[in-house]
């Protein structure tokens, strides 16, 4: 029983001594390494060129399992997490960030027939269909061209841009023949499919009157909407008003709260915003339940809170018209939140 | 007893922490190797800005050129010329995303018909660089004309410090195809960009920079301020032709793009910058790198003082 003690005694003795000299090894290697430890280089080492990170598998449903029949591979898939988007977009890269993005998938496909005729196809992840439709809705062209494919989806001279569920996706070229916008648009009705958006709507549009409602004009701003580091979730909508020949244009807004406490004070904190950058309370016997608008840097704001909402209309040049989206935005959102 | 020598064993090990532990932590220049830029400028002589409009930017550089008395008066015979262009995207010269490779091609005529001994042209895109240099076709244009391109490597790279600067400290600067070389030309597009509000010829020289570059966006006016002061090129050509209006820096879309047929050369990239600016329909106030820039003596913001050189060509 003693001898066996005494074994064990021993045993652990030695273990101790063996990791005790283990760890004064480390504590020597960290003692040497640290004479040469450069951020910069280091830095240098793990970003330096040739970043792109080929995926051998990329996601099942992501990029088109089959291609249309016209078009082959130019290049191996990529893909790129939120630490390397900006290898893949640069400055562009913090659009997406600010709104949840979560991976890229791209690959460059060109024509069988053709193999100087190549585009891109773009698939970014952002996790859920309000950030896809963020960063569709700040991007759109102003020259864009409906297109039946998903809910938001248009085509230019030489791209298509959807959203599919939480997919935003993009497909460009630079030589937009016929056949490869028709190879494109193949390849994009392929994706939906292989990836149903589902019944998901982004139910803050529908508060939007559609009165003179400017058709595609929607969109979601995910930061700092009109310079306000509070607005987080801001939806907005263009309103075209025939009123004579000034065919005014008004930025109609609106963010959900979790209660009416919560909007109320956030409608406060917007208005003390304005109001401390040089802005001014109005009169307007039109404003009714919508509140004063403020005069700011020589046009109109108007902001107000509805149940557990925020709304209002951002930088219109002339009062009237500011005061008449507001009321209709205020009518209704009344309105969608009784349907 | 057993516990006394563990207690000595926690406080041997604890001495020893204290013993080794650096209060000041790594200092910021530990490197004993940085590395620095050349004032590529030249001494102030003769015009210092000229604007030419056309569709045609082969015609419209040779004529801005001539305007500043020629190419002669830039390139010198044995001078070994960088072009840093803009090729930070994999994307096709219809896109206008990154520099036009005619301009490329013709600007490396030029400096090699006025003597230069070799026309070394560089960007550090990040991703894939060979890819980008070929699908942009500023490779094939360049090297048809005379120059020879480099692509960055990991050797390409040294760590670089910025006199009194707030980001550029210690940081990687592509500076290898620089060996040697005696002139430095900047040949940026002009392009709206998500976060600087505008891609011109200042900060075209982000793309000298290794590392995780990106951080910097987040101050990306100071940046491209400190940049400017890092980089004193010989020369820079902004090429307006088409102008990236809007969803820079990387478009997409041929909407994106409007043609507005401008040619700057140029001494002094803060007047072309503010030039720049008008043709993407902001004015240089709206940008503050321009401001940055201008009141540390960079160059002037207000561009018509330098009365520049216009003309048009068919």
């Amino acid at each position: 029983m003693s001898q066996s003690c005494n074994e064990r005694e021993w045993t652990e003795r030695w273990v101790g001594f063996i990791i005790l000299l283990c760890l004064a090894g480390i504590a020597a290697g960290i003692y040497l390494k640290q004479f040469s430890f450069n951020p910069a280089v280091l830095v240098a080492t793990v970003a330096a060129p040739e970043t792109a990170k080929p995926v051998s598998s990329p996601s099942p449903g992501e990029t088109p399992s089959t291609l249309p029949p016209e078009l082959a591979a130019l290049s191996a898939p990529e893909t790129f997490a939120p630490d390397d988007l900006f290898n893949k977009i640069d400055g562009k890269a913090d659009l997406y960030l600010t709104a949840g993005f979560v991976q890229l998938h791209c690959q460059r496909f060109a024509l069988k027939a053709a193999n100087d005729v190549w585009m891109e196809w773009f698939v970014y992840d952002m996790g859920a269909l309000p950030q896809a439709f963020s960063v569709f809705s700040l991007q759109r062209r102003s020259e864009a061209q409906a297109l039946d494919l998903t809910e938001f989806a248009y085509q230019t001279q030489n791209a298509l841009f959807f959203v599919c569920g939480r997919y935003y996706v993009e497909a460009v070229t630079a030589m937009p023949t016929e056949p490869m916008m028709a190879a494109m648009r193949a390849m994009a009705r392929q994706f939906v499919a292989a990836n149903p958006p589902g019944a998901t709507r982004i139910p803050e549009l529908k508060l939007f009157p559609p009165e003179n409602l400017e058709a595609g004009s929607q969109g979601l701003q995910m930061a700092d909407a009109f310079g306000f580091d509070r607005f987080t979730n801001v939806f907005t909508a263009k309103y075209r008003l025939p009123d004579g020949a000034t065919n005014v244009e008004v930025l109609a807004f609106l963010e959900m709260e979790k209660t009416s406490a919560d909007a109320a004070a956030l409608r406060d904190a917007y208005r003390s915003f304005l109001l401390a950058n040089g802005g001014k309370e109005t009169e307007s016997q039109d404003a009714g339940s919508t509140g004063k608008p403020i005069e700011f840097m020589g046009n109109i704001e108007i902001v107000f809170s509805e149940d557990n909402a925020v709304a209002g209309v951002h930088a219109v040049p002339d009062a009237a018209s500011a005061a008449k989206v507001a009321r209709l935005l205020a009518d209704g959102m009344r309105k969608g939140k009784n349907e | 007893m057993r516990a006394a020598k563990a207690g000595a064993a926690i406080v041997a090990a604890g001495g020893v922490g204290l013993w080794l532990h650096d209060r000041k932590g790594p200092s910021a220049n530990t490197v004993s190797e940085t590395v620095s830029l050349p004032d590529f400028s030249l001494p102030p002589a003769g015009p210092k800005m000229s604007i030419v409009t056309g569709a045609d930017r082969v015609k419209t550089v040779n004529r801005a050129l001539a305007a500043l008395g020629g190419i002669g008066r830039f390139i010198k015979s044995g001078d070994r010329v960088v072009l840093k262009v803009n090729a930070a995207f994999a994307s096709p010269p219809a896109l206008s995303a990154t520099s036009h490779p005619d301009l490329v091609a013709e600007v490396t005529r030029l400096c090699l018909r006025a003597g230069a001994a070799s026309v070394i042209v560089t960007d550090n895109p990040i991703n894939d660089p060979q890819s980008c240099f070929s699908l942009t076709g500023i490779a094939k244009a360049a090297e048809s004309a005379g120059a020879k391109i480099a692509l960055p490597t990991r050797s390409s790279f040294k760590p670089t410090t910025l006199a009194d600067a707030t980001l550029i400290k210690d940081w990687p600067l592509l500076i290898e195809p620089f060996h040697g070389v005696t002139k430095l030309i900047g040949l940026a597009p002009v392009k709206d960009h998500n976060r600087s509000g505008a891609s011109l010829t200042m900060k075209n020289w982000y793309g000298l920079l290794g590392g995780r570059r990106n951080v910097f966006h987040q101050d990306i006016h100071t940046i491209i301020f400190e940049l400017a002061r890092l980089v004193r090129p010989t020369l820079v050509i902004l090429d307006g032709t088409t102008t990236m209006l809007t969803n820079g820096p990387t478009g997409g879309s041929l909407d994106d793009l409007k043609a507005t047929n401008t040619m700057v050369a140029s001494t002094d990239a803060v007047a072309a910058d503010a030039f720049g600016a008008t043709l993407l329909g902001k004015t240089a106030a709206s940008l503050p790198f321009i401001g940055k820039a201008a009141a540390a003596g960079l160059g002037i913001a207000d561009f018509e003082s330098l009365n520049p050189l216009r003309d048009h060509v068919d």
